[in-house]
């Protein structure tokens, strides 16, 4: 067996009383595609800050290269050959791709693209990977945007890269793509770290897998030699719940149209701009919407909450709506912390506020009536012990939690404190874990079934094909396609149907 | 009456707070006790100076109470518009107009019995201080404009239309001083020397004491004080939950300058009974101070101003007593306590670490919060 080019020895981490990581010890073989898993909060990002220097740990040792090693900085780790590309890019939009790869190592007064072009050029693994170098990065799509990150870190000969996240902001067709470079990376000799929560994404493309939980690493093992539920379990710490199976809609109740948008049109949002939007939601369905991030999906939130000044219509059992949110809708909006909490008060206060009418007096409550903050307390109490959502104590800031608690704290909130007819979820299990993503999940479910119309907005297609009762694609801001999943004459409900449409390509 | 009811809100940030607070003064004590040493000045005197003119007898108490009277306006202003996510540094401009309407007021109705005048000149200095926040407030929401940059424009003006209206308008012919005609009996506030003495203390304190009450009520306790909070603490979710972010502030602006506008009460309607040029005295930037210093609550900034009202005191009893030190040390102390409130986020951070749940002493505090307080974090 080669020797390792990264080990961890006894690796441990603490922020304050947060232990981040603890007694971590892992090998890396190299020239390997290792993929990190774990929930949120499980400590892979820390251990690769760790690696990469960002982070200083607070006991153990890191070797690369059998060499033991403790950086001051990223500095050193990059001189000693190793590059991370961070999950928000670290690009300057307004530079061409060629100054941005030269950006750090420009040396001395004159920038000689020519010859940078050149060396780049000769470094890439084949042809495919030259780009338009002139070009400003921010004409660019996310995808390439990511492969101008990585054109960096070729540039800087790095040969221990790490990718945090690479895969949450790219579409399926991305995705391969990434990979595929990724795996050229790999057979050039290159060591490649991927931090992911996506399992599928492992068993398609990675060498081996390592599994850390509430910091520590659980277990490690080879792709070829794994199974799927193996590595859930490990991810989890318990058994994997059932997949959800979506059934029928049920034909005893009639089904009435909730919610009809009509050639709806905005001026905003550039590309996400919508243009002649149509869609119709019932009660009882799960209507998903798709689409690559910024396609229209926030413009399209707005819209429904007044939020924005818009052409079209919107109507709500057929007739025209008030601007402004409905109090029989409940919101999940897509960023949590600035949209669906206040981050710096208590767990308790966040439970209740935008539904807190009822404990000053019920409908007739006016501005100034007095809000009962002791129901307030005992009732979000209750509200919160049912939708599981875990708190040291009621007083605590919400921003401590964890992004699954806090998620199921605005369900809690959403859903018990007012009566829903329809339900509004924009990114519901973003940066959630995968226990609280199947309670969400059986959550909107059970919605569905119980006559409830739910509008699902996600960028993860697999979501959508779990839960939805028809797809809307949205590309560039208008509704390139839709698939019924019940409907026998309608196009194929095909994963790979849908992720062309969500790239502009004709289905 | 229960500590935590007195606080309204009682949880461990708080308490980390208070406890970052104390040492910030006792370091900004440190601080002006150590430059009275570099001039030469013993520092122990220094301290029995302030503290004595500050709170040594009746009247030392009474004039520190009544420097503290318009500081509690302000502060009350300032203070309410930053909950909001609003910064009127226009308290001063707001407090010269009010001030100038009310003592207009008395000059052109001297008849009028107390009953009447006292309730009209408060809604008229309020009213008139409004009216002047509600140009940022108006520029903010329509146009996008900065309400810092319209507020002092506002100040400017209020300076020279308020001159104009003291030297030409109300102007006391028969005064070498450029102040106006006196106002009615009946728009004057009585002393209160049974509380301070010889010095010019009066009722005003009770209607500042009054206000802070209403407030802490309106904030603490009611739908629209919680709207207000939640649109200076998270305004994006507020406006998603059907909450406007921009009526709020609209609103808030208007409270802060009606505030500001009755400041001048004590001095104008409590003592002087006329206006003099300048009265504000730069009290509507001192409440920024207090605000701050008070933690942007209205009992917080009750204590702050009492405390600022002390230090002004002290002060210029520093600048009779000894040979070196001028009542521009009030200055220097006012801003060394603005620093250690600066320096608030640090002392903080030490304190969260010493109370973590994680320490004995975090468990144990813990665990009393949680037995004492069934409300939790307000």
């Amino acid at each position: 067996m080669k020797p390792s080019i990264v080990s961890f020895q006894n690796v441990s981490k603490r922020y304050g009383s947060c232990v981040s990581l603890s007694q971590v010890s892992a090998e890396f073989a190299p020239g390997r595609l290792h993929a990190i898993l774990g929930e949120n909060g499980a400590g892979k990002s820390t251990l690769m800050k760790v690696l990469f220097g960002l982070v200083r740990a607070d006991d153990g040792v890191v070797r690369v290269e059998g060499v033991e090693r403790e950086w001051k900085s990223p500095a050193d780790a990059i001189a000693a050959g190793l590059g991370m590309v961070q999950q928000h890019f670290t690009l300057v939009p307004s530079l061409s791709v060629i100054d941005n790869v030269m950006l750090g190592r420009e040396g001395g007064w004159h920038l000689d693209r020519a010859a940078a072009i050149a060396e780049i050029e000769a470094k890439l693994p084949d042809a495919s990977l030259r780009m338009d170098w002139h070009r400003r990065v921010e004409e660019l799509s996310v995808g390439e945007q990511q492969r101008v990150e990585i054109l960096k870190l070729i540039a800087r000969d790095s040969r221990i890269m790490v990718l945090d996240e690479p895969t949450a902001v790219l579409v399926p067709q991305e995705i391969d793509a990434l990979f595929s470079l990724l795996k050229k990376l790999r057979d050039q000799g290159r060591s490649v770290f991927v931090i992911t929560h996506k399992l599928s994404e492992v068993f398609q493309h990675c060498d081996t897998w390592s599994v850390l939980r509430l910091g520590r690493l659980v277990r490690q093992g080879e792709v070829r030699d794994s199974s799927l539920e193996e590595v859930v379990r490990a991810m989890m710490g318990s058994e994997p719940p059932p997949p959800i199976r979506l059934q029928p809609r049920s034909q005893d109740r009639a089904h009435i149209e909730l919610l009809e948008i009509r050639s709806l049109s905005s001026a905003r949002g550039g590309r996400g701009a919508l243009r002649d939007v149509n869609l119709k939601v019932e009660s009882g369905e799960i209507l998903g919407i798709a689409g690559v991030d910024g396609s229209g999906q926030s413009q399209l939130v707005d819209a429904m909450l007044g939020l924005h000044d818009v052409v079209g219509e919107i109507l709500w059992r057929g007739d025209k709506m008030l601007r402004g949110r409905r109090d029989d809708w409940a919101l999940i909006s897509e960023d949590r912390h600035r949209q669906s909490l206040w981050m710096e008060e208590s767990v308790e206060l966040n439970a209740g506020l935008g539904v807190e009418r009822q404990f000053a007096g019920g409908t007739s409550a006016s501005s100034l009536s007095v809000i009962d903050y002791e129901r307030w307390g005992s009732v979000v109490a209750k509200w919160l012990a049912d939708f599981d959502v875990r708190f040291p104590h009621r007083g605590e800031r919400v921003s401590r939690l964890s992004g699954g608690n806090q998620q199921k704290l605005i369900f809690a909130r959403e859903l018990q404190g007012r009566d829903v007819k329809f339900v509004l979820a924009h990114q519901p299990t973003r940066g959630v874990d995968l226990g609280a993503i199947h309670q969400i999940h059986q959550r909107l479910v059970e919605l569905r079934d119980r006559g409830v119309g739910v509008l699902l907005i996600s960028s993860e297609l697999d979501e959508l094909m779990a839960l939805a009762d028809r797809i809307v694609v949205l590309e560039s801001g208008r509704v390139a396609a839709q698939f019924d999943r019940w409907a026998e004459s309608s196009k194929q409900f095909d994963r790979a149907l849908i992720g062309r449409a969500m790239i502009g390509a004709s289905v | 009456m229960k500590l935590r009811n007195l606080f309204g809100s009682w949880n461990v940030q708080n308490l980390v707070k208070l406890m970052a607070l104390g040492c910030g003064l006792l370091l900004a004590l440190i601080a002006v006790l150590g430059l009275a040493m570099a001039l030469g000045e013993d520092a122990l005197e220094v301290a029995r100076i302030i503290w004595l003119g500050a709170w040594g007898s009746t009247t030392a108490l009474g004039y520190s109470l009544y420097y503290a009277t318009p500081l509690v306006f302000t502060g009350l202003a300032v203070a309410w518009a930053m909950r909001v996510g609003l910064f009127n540094i226009g308290a001063e401009g707001q407090m010269t107009m009010g001030g100038i309407a009310m003592v207009a007021l008395g000059i052109l109705l001297p008849e009028l019995p107390s009953i009447v005048a006292w309730p009209l000149t408060l809604l008229l200095g309020a009213l008139v201080g409004a009216a002047w926040a509600a140009v940022p407030a108006w520029f903010k929401v329509r146009r996008g404009t900065h309400e810092v940059l319209v507020c002092i424009l506002m100040n400017f003006v209020a300076y020279g239309v308020g001159g104009f209206l003291i030297l030409h308008v109300f102007r006391n012919p028969e005064s070498q001083n450029p102040e106006t005609l006196a106002i009615g009996s009946g728009f004057q506030w009585p002393q209160l020397a049974w509380m301070g003495g010889q010095s010019p203390l009066n009722a005003t304190l009770g209607l500042a004491i009054v206000i802070v009450l209403l407030l802490s009520w309106l904030s603490g306790r009611t739908r629209f004080g919680l709207h207000q909070r939640w649109v200076g603490g998270a305004a994006e979710f507020a406006e998603r939950s059907g909450v406007s972010p921009t009526r709020h502030q609209v609103l808030a602006m208007l409270i802060s300058g009606a505030l500001a506008g009755m400041a001048g009460s004590s001095i104008l309607l409590g003592y002087l009974h006329k206006a003099r040029e300048g009265f504000a005295g730069g009290a509507g930037f001192i409440g920024i101070a207090v605000a701050l210093l008070g933690g942007l609550r209205p009992w917080g900034v009750l204590a702050a101003a009492i405390l600022f009202g002390g230090l002004q005191k002290g002060a210029i009893d520093l600048d009779l007593d000894t040979e070196k030190i001028s009542r521009d040390l009030a200055t220097v102390m006012q801003a060394m306590v603005v620093v250690a409130v600066a320096a608030l986020p640090l002392l903080n951070e030490f304190w969260t670490k010493r109370l973590d749940p994680s320490t004995s002493w975090g468990r144990r505090l813990h665990r009393w919060l949680e037995r004492d307080h069934p409300q939790g974090g307000r």
